[in-house]
């Protein structure tokens, strides 16, 4: 009999492992960096699961905030200049 | 062949880490160490008393030693000082050379004041609608403060200098992404945050030295129990939250938040400048029309 938290924990793991996959699979890359976002914010649930707060706040606050802000600064600063194969 | 190149490393990696995972102790059992005849004690017997493990020390003394109730910072702003003041160095020279990279815009706008200036290209980033701009408004007080909190109460519950000072500087990255570049460089100014992240990194190098000037040694707690500056002393156990506790940790902890926000401030600034000058090489404003735009 599963506990309801251990079910939590692999519900989150799953979603980590999908939306990881469509970041790295996404054609759009401002797409790929939304679901990067999703990634982190998952990984800072987990995190806060775990018990540990301290590591969740910041995983929040870098991973879903300011690298996407960052990223998307660079994106659209930059030119998409090869074709994909 | 890419693929299959891909897929092997996967599997060895996969395989590594599946390895690793076997022999985990179970979520939440403590390190089993091998007693003196070869019997397994767990760490919550304890079985001489003394404290044979560094970890089981720093929650049993935590309180005593430091007077920080939050035995997460005690470790990382008191007992593992040192390792604090290396990434605190890292983050200081990432930014460092980060500036370095996108210094080149600088110097053009240096070399452009005797001749007149130029008006820079200003459709990089876009002020957003008026929705967007009015709620971010609405919401950066409300997420600078709570990063403030962060950091005043590093001491007393989670977080700290570092989570603090990333939360209030994802309050500047809103205003800065809602605002758009020519707007937002009128609040903010690039070398008050230079200024402010050299002085955080000041403040946190020259705390750890006064602990040798107060006759101990190198991030000694000297304001700890003190009964001065964040001097109270906290009973042992499981006790109320007092701010005026700590000694020198929520100080160290003030003066790396500090340097956090002022850093992620000087990347953004650093990028969103880079992203200015791109524009301006790929279509040069025409000279006539731009003289007496303003810089």
């Amino acid at each position: 009999m599963l506990e309801w938290i251990e079910i939590a924990h692999v519900i989150i793991l799953i979603l980590i492992l999908v939306t990881a996959l469509y970041a790295v699979y996404a054609e759009d890359l401002l797409v790929a960096v939304a679901s990067m976002s999703a990634m982190s914010l998952l990984v800072a649930l987990e995190f806060f699961l775990l018990h540990a707060p301290d590591v969740a706040i910041a995983e929040a606050a870098i991973g879903a905030g300011l690298t996407a802000a960052i990223f998307i600064v660079a994106i659209k600063a930059t030119k998409r200049q090869e074709e994909d194969s | 062949m890419k693929k299959f190149a891909m897929l092997l490393s996967l599997i060895i990696v996969g395989a590594f880490l599946l390895q690793v995972a076997s022999e985990m102790r179970e979520f939440g059992e403590p390190y089993e160490g091998v007693g003196p005849d070869d019997t397994i004690i767990k760490q919550y017997d304890n079985p001489t008393g003394d404290n044979n493990y560094m970890d089981e020390y720093m929650l049993n003394n935590s309180q005593e030693d430091t007077g920080t109730n939050n035995v997460v910072t005690a470790v990382v702003f008191d007992f593992r000082g040192f390792d604090t003041l290396g990434e605190a160095t890292v983050l200081f020279t990432a930014v460092s050379s980060i500036y370095l990279v996108f210094r080149r815009k600088m110097d053009l706008e240096k070399d452009q004041k005797g001749k007149g200036k130029k008006k820079l290209g200003s459709d990089t980033i876009k002020e957003m609608s008026t929705i967007v701009r009015t709620s971010s408004n609405i919401a950066f007080p409300f997420i600078l403060i709570f990063g403030f909190y962060i950091i005043l109460h590093g001491h007393l519950t989670p977080g700290g200098g570092f989570q603090g000072g990333a939360v209030a500087a994802s309050a500047i990255a809103l205003i800065l992404v809602a605002h758009g570049w020519d707007k937002a460089k009128h609040f903010f100014s690039k070398d008050n945050f230079s200024i402010g992240e050299s002085l955080g990194l000041f403040f946190f190098i020259s705390l750890a030295f006064l602990g040798i000037a107060a006759g101990e040694g190198f991030f000694y707690n000297f304001l700890a129990h003190d009964g001065y500056i964040f001097g109270n002393s906290v009973i042992a156990g499981s006790t109320g939250a007092d701010i005026n506790t700590g000694g020198t940790v929520p100080l160290l902890n003030m003066a790396v938040g500090f340097e956090v926000i002022c850093a992620f401030g000087i990347i953004l600034f650093s990028m969103l400048k880079g992203m200015d000058y791109l524009k301006e090489r790929e279509d040069p404003p025409n000279t006539d029309s731009s003289k007496g735009g303003e810089n």
